[in-house]
């Protein structure tokens, strides 16, 4: 069951990286430079999407094995 | 990247009005609010389940839900910051981002605009001051955007800059394709 879900949730951490990836390079790459917006909401969508992360490895830790 | 031509400068950019973000920001609001009903209705579900298992594995699928709900509002804000009006001394530049794989840039010279055109339709645009901007150009396409707040303001800054412009030659026709490369000197990117 461990190992199984660990691998799910492996995979859907490369997909969500790779789409979370994908917008932060167009943020970077079209916003009009002196504005602040962009960077708060992305330090805002980095803290969280880490926060939820951890949450979701540390519910996996609790899994037995 | 967008390219200036001399002396141009921005007057205005243009997003669409904060209620189409809100309209995302409640269906979103609406989704968060299904875990709890599941999770009030999952202990009598899972009662023969090993607790031990379930409780774990729901927590995670959980952590994963409001990830997946995470990175879909955060696609949808950078759709919103992304699509935008420019409007400068010269030209009005619209930019369309549609999704992560379809980028659209058009642009009028200033001095092709003849007409602008504004509709405010509905309750919601009527008392939220937003609505539709159309500018049509002389036998050539209509540029339009939907949602705009302060209608007025733009109309009158194109308007006013259109009339300014008329006589000074453009360097490019409306067209529906990314800006050319300018040349290095007295250019100024943003």
């Amino acid at each position: 069951m461990f190992i199984l879900t660990a691998i799910a949730f492996g995979l859907f951490t490369i997909l969500y990286g790779l789409f979370a990836s994908a917008i932060l390079y167009h943020l970077r790459q079209y916003t009009l430079p002196g504005r602040p917006a962009p960077h708060i909401i992305i330090i805002v969508f980095l803290f969280l999407s880490g926060l939820f992360w951890l949450f979701g490895l540390y519910f996996l830790m609790k899994l037995p094995a | 990247m967008l390219f200036m031509q001399d002396n141009e400068k921005i007057l205005l950019v243009v997003h669409k009005h904060w209620f189409t973000l809100a309209r995302i920001g409640i269906i979103f609001f609406i989704l968060l609010l299904i875990p709890p009903a599941v999770l009030t209705v999952l202990p009598y579900a899972a009662q023969t389940l090993d607790p031990a298992i379930v409780e774990p594995l729901t927590d995670l699928a959980l952590s994963v839900y409001i990830l997946v709900l995470l990175v879909f509002l955060f696609l949808f804000w950078m759709q919103y910051y992304l699509n935008m009006w420019i409007v400068t001394t010269r030209r009005i530049i619209d930019v369309q981002q549609k999704g992560l794989f379809s980028r659209e840039i058009a642009e009028i010279p200033l001095s092709h605009v003849q007409d602008v055109t504004i509709d405010v339709s509905g309750i919601f645009q009527t008392f939220l001051k937003f609505g539709t901007i159309r500018v049509q150009t002389a036998g050539e396409r209509e540029f339009a955007m939907t949602e705009v707040p302060d209608l007025y303001a733009i109309k009158n800054v194109i308007v006013k800059y259109s009339s300014l412009s008329e006589g000074i030659p453009s360097s490019a026709p409306p067209s529906r394709q990314e800006l050319p490369e300018p040349p290095r000197q007295n250019q100024e990117n943003f």
